[in-house]
């Protein structure tokens, strides 16, 4: 009964702050500069423009143009291009590889930053730890677009075992679908992998310090056994909301990647709807965007409930 | 009766920025089988570091001087992986805050069964169900529905329990106690006392009970030891200590545990200054700056430890009641 | 605090060799190869590219996988650097004030074009430039050493980098301060008031922080430095207020938050109830007990955001909203990277002036921040 509710409470504010973002855009889009319609049809004469203003509700006042915006959306309605064309099928091809680059990435920084944390925890002070805090300092302080150019100069072009940039389906190949993303997932890696690992081993010597490490020793258990079944899992928690974090960055950074490695994306779309002044397609894109930003968000949260318990004794 | 545990001349310090600190210093000590003593002291008399140095549970910021024996058999020596075998079956240890000394994140039957099933090779089923029956031999009610529960959702006194439940759980023949009543409410205290009185004497298992209280190992050790500045100043039966004390220190912290025979508004007795920095050794005896039969020979000089035929030990050159 | 660190120490100097060059760099004038080549073998930022085109254009690109990531015209491939420079024995380089600037361009035109020159588009386009470009043609012989190369452009990347830094410096550290002190203020007067008004300082931060750093400041600039009609062009300074104004924005609640929470962790000290007990006043409250408090820690972080910025800035340069005159560390890089293949130095210098000022802003934020931690816990 609490857990219901309280996820109910969690649901409504996580309603409340996508309406908020989404209205927040769909304002900012109202503050353009000069007539839209002008835009769309620059030879239209008075009513086409009348018309015009109508149908992209720029006659109404804010809360109810949002209102129109909003529940178009709901039936599907994706707004159109300015130049032609609806934007629910190019969001259906740019959604795609975008979510690919970003769970391939999520899932490769994690399966390097867990042993790397583990490892330099457990080895704390020693060279290895110190090689790897280094290390992994000196990489995430380039920025992911100079370490997408360098790659893909370096490993694509000038070594040539990798492609340096585009994109296949799964559907045309897992093995061309893969060789493709390499690249363009190592370079986003770095920055999270970097944060996961500095923060697991933090979390890890502080938890290597609790009392109940100490019991778990005097029952004779193996440090390998006490590391992964005692320490890392309280330590899990701080992870998963590292990552939950980390995705705002790596949704931005996946943007910009994809324009480096010509990934046809929602970076390329968004470059794409700047250039050709389709600032419609532009609100549908970072509604989306947010959109999936607070629901990862609030997914992760929910899990954390679920991994910790000692939060869930804590909310009810 | 056959030593369980014997450690002669046995140190650690710590390597701290401020210097090496001398946390036990120089401690000889031997219990027999099924034995039971009490280790007392203020916080910071070097007797929790004297029982988890004595398990090898100690961090690498530790070095350790003298033997331990165990069994007859020196561990002092092994590699951490030798001594952990010892772990659990042969040692096993009851720790001060049953707050953080469980895990938080898991089951109270994983973490028992955990130690079963790892130390010794019971299968899933069986380790459950001496799980079962360990939670109910430490009167945990209602013990199926405990195994699912998570530490926090479980008092005090109960954690301290499935604690206990925990390091019995592979039979040891020697239990450390540390502290373990200090961070329970004062009607618990006793109930978990008497529990480790009762498991002591089923298992037949030797006792160290840590402790500040002396009040706690009156009814409890067989034998009582306190500690100061890392050194152990008095030892001797706890009849003999509580009839015939000889070190001024040991009275002193006699008198200052209030008393219901005292009448009421009369003032605590409290033992004035601090314990001596562990980093700087005194020239004499370290009690000396605290004590009020102190001498000119008490602060240049170091008391050795004196045995009586009685087998009453005492580090004092004026001891009360005369020397012997 | 910098005393017993030596990466503190080196970090200091980098960072005191960038202020430097912020504060004197656009004295030194942005040399350049020679303006012959710029028209015929001008390639437009890597960006532009991608997005100009109809989108199959795009997807033509995608498939082909080997090779480059580049729209490299063939003209480049026989130009590189050295051998411009004998070719043109009057070769213009630059050096010049501002109050020359407009007359010694028509000079500089006039004599100095090869016939295969139609017309200086980049130089006329870039103001900023302009003001620069001069001309020692008739004296001038020898060669010129470009220590690190020169741009696709032949515009010599020492120079640019060197000027650049007065922008790249200026975005961050303006819209960091301006960002940081009124997310502070902000924060720090939502966590003491409470309330209502906290609650909607919260939820107006969060739904600010649900739109990612990157995706907001593209839409802002994008609505507020786009001119409606393509053939408009945006002036440098509008577009950099407007870039300025879009990091001010994204960073306030990400301040802000930090803030206020710092500022909750004071508040309920015992010191701060028994102030308010004797009957101190809000405004003294918070200027003498909670902002002293909260401030140094918030300091620390300003460090740490500032590197973030200077990517950001790049990075939107990368997505076509940012600068892309060149004139700042991340349009150098992006207005270059279509270059990547013949002029990967144009990359390399960017990237890694860029990852040492972020290295060293990271460090120093860090060093602050043990230091903070000495302190709080010696109380």
């Amino acid at each position: 009964m609490k857990k219901a509710q309280s996820l109910l409470i969690r649901f409504s504010q996580v309603a409340l702050v996508l309406l908020g973002a989404t209205f927040l855009v769909s304002i900012l889009i109202r503050q353009l500069p000069g007539d839209v319609s002008l835009l769309i049809n620059p030879v239209a004469s008075e009513a086409e423009r009348a018309s015009l203003r109508h149908e992209l509700g720029l006659d109404r006042n804010y809360f109810s143009a949002y209102w129109m915006w909003l529940s178009r959306m709901f039936q599907g309605d994706f707004g159109f291009f300015i130049f032609g064309g609806k934007v629910l099928p190019v969001l259906k091809t740019a959604i795609p590889p975008t979510l690919q680059l970003i769970f391939y990435t999520q899932i490769v920084a994690l399966t390097v930053a867990v042993p790397l944390g583990v490892t330099s925890a457990y080895k704390q002070g020693t060279r290895f730890d110190r090689f790897t805090s280094t290390t992994l300092f000196s990489l995430s302080s380039i920025p992911n677009f100079g370490i997408g150019l360098i790659l893909s100069l370096i490993i694509g072009v000038k070594i040539g075992i990798l492609p340096p940039s585009g994109y296949k389906p799964i559907s045309e190949g897992l093995i061309d679908h893969f060789r493709l993303m390499v690249l363009p997932v190592l370079t986003l890696a770095i920055a999270p992998i970097s944060t996961y690992t500095r923060l697991l081993r933090a979390e890890m010597i502080g938890a290597l310090r609790e009392d109940y490490v100490l019991l778990a020793l005097s029952k004779g258990l193996s440090d390998r056994r006490i590391l992964l079944r005692h320490v890392l899992r309280p330590s899990c928690t701080t992870l998963m909301t590292s990552a939950a974090l980390s995705m705002g960055g790596l949704i931005g950074g996946a943007l910009v990647i994809e324009i480096i490695f010509v990934i046809p994306g929602m970076g390329t779309q968004l470059a794409k709807a700047i250039g050709m002044r389709e600032f419609l397609a532009i609100q549908t894109y970072v509604a989306f965007i947010a959109l999936f930003y607070i629901t990862f968000n609030s997914i992760i949260d929910v899990l954390i409930g679920v991994v910790d318990p000692r939060t869930r004794s804590r909310r009810a | 009766m056959s030593e369980i545990l014997k450690l002669s001349d046995f140190s650690v310090s710590f390597d701290t920025p401020r210097g090496d600190l001398h946390a036990v210093r120089g401690v000889d000590l031997s219990i027999a089988k099924g034995e039971s003593i009490g280790i007392v002291g203020e916080s910071g008399s070097g007797k929790t570091v004297l029982s988890r140095a004595t398990m090898g549970l100690m961090p690498s910021t530790a070095t350790c001087t003298g033997t331990v024996e165990f069994k007859g058999a020196v561990i002092s020596n092994l590699s951490r992986a030798e001594v952990r075998k010892n772990w659990g079956t042969g040692m096993a240890m009851v720790f001060q805050d049953p707050m953080t000394s469980l895990n938080p994140v898991r089951r109270i039957g994983s973490q028992l069964m955990e130690a079963l099933i790892v130390r010794l090779g019971m299968s899933k089923d069986q380790a459950r169900a001496r799980s079962v029956e360990l939670l109910e031999r430490v009167r945990i009610p209602d013990p199926y529905a405990a195994m699912k529960k998570y530490p926090g959702e479980l008092s005090g006194g109960m954690r301290q329990r499935i604690v206990i439940a925990i390091a019995i759980a592979c039979t040891p023949e020697l239990l450390f106690a540390d502290e373990p009543t200090t961070a329970l409410d004062v009607t618990v205290q006793a109930q978990v006392l008497e529990l480790l009185a009762e498991l002591r004497q089923e298992f037949n298992m030797a006792m160290i009970l840590v402790t500040h209280d002396l009040g706690v190992v009156a009814g409890q050790t067989d034998r009582v030891i306190v500690m100061y500045a890392g050194q152990i100043v008095e030892a001797a039966s706890t009849t003999d200590l509580f009839r015939n004390m000889k070190m001024p220190y040991t009275e002193a912290l006699m008198k200052s545990i209030p008393r219901m025979d005292q009448s009421s508004g009369q003032r605590l007795r409290v033992i004035t200054g601090r314990l001596p920095d562990p980093t700087t050794p005194e020239p004499g005896c370290s009690f000396a700056p605290r004590c009020e039969y102190a001498t000119d020979k008490c602060r240049t000089e170091k008391p050795p430890l004196v045995t009586t035929q009685t087998g009453h030990q005492y580090r004092c050159f004026f001891p009360i009641g005369g020397s012997l | 605090m910098l005393k017993n660190s030596v990466g503190g120490k080196i970090a200091a100097a980098w960072l005191g060799l960038v202020v430097f060059c912020a504060v004197f760099g656009p004295l030194l004038p942005i040399a350049k190869v020679g303006q012959t080549f710029n028209d015929g073998l001008h390639v437009k930022p890597f960006t532009n590219c991608s997005f100009m085109g109809p989108l199959s254009h795009d997807l033509a690109r995608t498939s082909s996988t080997s090779g480059t990531t580049t729209t490299t015209t063939p003209a480049i491939e026989f130009v590189t650097p050295n051998d411009i420079a004998p070719a043109t024995t009057a070769m213009p380089s630059t050096d010049t004030t501002a109050s020359e600037g407009a007359g010694s361009e028509d000079v500089f035109t006039e004599n100095t074009a090869p016939p295969m020159v139609t017309s200086d588009t980049i130089v006329d386009a870039e103001q900023q430039e302009r003001d620069r470009v001069a001309l020692l043609a008739s004296t001038q012989t020898s060669e010129r050493c470009f220590f690190l190369g020169t741009t696709g452009e032949g515009t010599d990347v020492l120079s640019a980098i060197i000027n650049g830094t007065r922008t790249s410096l200026s975005i961050s550290l303006i819209s960091v301060f301006l960002g940081g002190l009124i997310g502070c203020l902000l924060g720090i007067t939502s966590a003491y008031l409470r309330g209502w008004f906290d609650r909607i300082m919260l939820l107006v931060f969060n739904i600010i922080l649900s739109i990612p750093t990157l995706v907001l400041a593209f839409a802002l600039i994008a609505i507020f430095a786009t001119p409606l009609n393509p053939s408009d062009t945006v002036a440098d300074s509008s577009r950099l207020k407007v870039l300025i104004a879009s990091l001010v924005i994204v960073i306030i609640p990400q301040l802000g938050r930090i803030a206020r929470a710092a500022a909750l962790q004071w508040i309920n000290r015992d010191f701060v109830t028994a102030s308010r007990s004797i009957g101190a006043s809000d405004f003294s409250i918070l200027t003498k007990r909670i902002i002293p408090n909260v401030v140094p820690s918030i300091f620390a972080i300003l460090f740490l955001a500032l590197g973030t910025v200077i990517v950001v800035e790049g990075s939107l340069s990368l997505l076509g909203v940012g600068l892309n005159n060149g004139n700042s560390w991340g349009s150098l890089l992006a207005r270059n990277s279509g270059d990547l293949v013949d002029y990967p130095h144009v990359i390399y210098v960017p990237v890694i002036v860029i990852a040492f000022t972020i290295i060293s802003t990271n460090k120093l934020g860090d060093l602050i921040r043990a230091s903070l931690d000495k302190r709080e816990a010696k109380i």
